[in-house]
């Protein structure tokens, strides 16, 4: 062993005060929840929902779409989260993923098709798309820091994976903001500005990941100021 | 942390005999020894990370050749399970939790690796001519030693080695059995080695 490796230990076994529990996956999930729950009906208050809501809330193809989206949402930032546990990351972040991959196909799916079906092909609405993406990155941003948050107080250590689930399900929330405040009923409307930014946002999450969730040691005050 | 210790069924641990505190510490497993850290227990600490770097200078060692590079890694990876021990749960397994951490920073030392090699052989292009001549001096010394090698060991470290050739073409090309160039390479390697590190 090299003279600085036991100095290391010596430094690392000094500063034991940083050793505390971090609070488990499960907690933090929840905790996320709560914190999206709130944003989401907020932002929904403030930004108006739509006019012919209650009578989309009634449509069984709507809430299987909205459904779709929460889940893969829910399952993308349960695998950020997972993410951030070493050891945790194998089984777990598999199925965790796996389940967000099949959410996202089918909400896409039910989407495209039901618009489809009775979209007037209404080209008007897609000048307003980049208003909808600005809502949906507003609406997206509290559960974007909140969850990063949450992930970097554990350890991540698949930096890009992180990131991406991180920024894919905070985009869906925002996904699923704008759904209940867009009027627009345009198929390529919803495909382009509604749910291509939260796969955007996923890949611009790998690059913020890898940049920001790993964490640096600093030497405990009083001693030699050191960063690795 | 001393009840624990006290608890164990250690036939030489006993409060009467004086036993220094890594030779005691082993009987903890790995887990309780990580929990007894969370709590601030810096002796036990400095002992697990002990105890994690043996293990892992020897997960590496079949890996990574070069013992510098292996030792820094090392190094990483003890910051890597320091910053990440608030996570470990006492009741999950710690090789698994250890395991994870090390796996990912070797890949990523090896992907810099690659990153750097990349760099270096476009940089090494331009400026090949510009060295010093004392860089070129380990390729001197190379050199001399391949001069004094016989004709057949040292084209066949020269088409194996130097060139990539494969064994198989490589005995083709000098018109020996396959059996026979090992045989020859394992000679001519050893040389090399002996007369480059006497």
């Amino acid at each position: 062993m090299r003279e600085d490796t036991k100095k290391l230990i010596e430094d690392l076994a000094g500063d034991t005060e940083s050793l505390t529990p971090a609070p488990p996956v499960r907690a933090r999930f929840f905790a996320w929840m709560a914190i999206s729950c709130i944003c989401l009906s907020v932002g929904v208050v403030f930004a108006h929902p739509r006019r012919d809501l209650q009578e989309l809330i009634t449509d069984p193809m709507f809430l299987v779409e909205a459904i779709s989206i929460i889940s893969t949402a829910l399952f993308a930032g349960l695998t950020a989260l997972i993410l951030s546990v070493p050891g945790l990351s194998f089984g777990k972040a598999k199925r965790a993923f796996l389940w967000s991959v099949i959410g996202w196909v089918i909400s896409f799916t039910i989407a495209v098709s039901y618009r489809i079906s009775f979209s007037p092909q209404n080209m008007q609405h897609f000048t307003h798309g980049f208003l909808c993406s600005r809502t949906l990155i507003l609406f997206s941003l509290v559960p974007a820091v909140a969850l990063f948050g949450l992930v970097r107080i554990a350890s991540p250590q698949q930096m890009y994976a992180a990131g991406f689930f991180l920024l894919l399900s905070a985009g869906l929330i925002g996904t699923l903001g704008v759904e209940l405040t867009c009027p627009s009923d345009d198929f390529l409307h919803i495909v382009i500005f509604h749910f291509l930014p939260p796969v955007v946002l996923g890949a611009v999450g790998m690059v913020v990941g890898r940049r920001f969730l790993q964490r640096k040691w600093k030497k405990p005050s009083g001693t030699e100021n050191t960063e690795r | 942390m001393r009840d624990i210790l006290w608890n164990l069924p250690c036939n030489d641990f006993s409060p009467g005999k004086t036993v220094s505190m890594s030779d005691a510490l082993p009987v903890l497993s790995w887990s309780e020894m990580a929990a007894l850290a969370q709590g601030g227990d810096q002796e036990v600490y400095s002992v697990l990370l002990e105890e994690v770097y043996r293990i892992i200078e020897k997960f590496l060692a079949s890996r990574i050749s070069d013992p510098g590079q292996r030792e820094d890694i090392c190094q990483e990876i003890l910051l890597s399970v320091h910053l990440s021990l608030p996570t470990f749960h006492p009741k999950n397994s710690f090789h698994a939790w250890l395991f994870t951490i090390a796996r990912r920073r070797l890949i990523d030392f090896l992907r810099l690796k690659k990153k750097r090699s990349g760099e270096a052989a476009v940089e090494g292009s331009f400026f090949d001519d510009f060295r010093a001549p004392e860089e070129h001096a380990g390729f001197a010394e190379f050199i001399e030693v391949m001069s004094q090698l016989s004709e057949q060991k040292r084209q066949a470290l020269s088409l194996v080695h130097l060139q990539g050739l494969s064994t198989s073409e490589a005995a083709a090309r000098l018109e020996i059995s396959e059996t026979n160039l090992r045989v020859t390479l394992h000679r001519a390697v050893k040389t090399v080695k002996d007369a480059l590190t006497s």
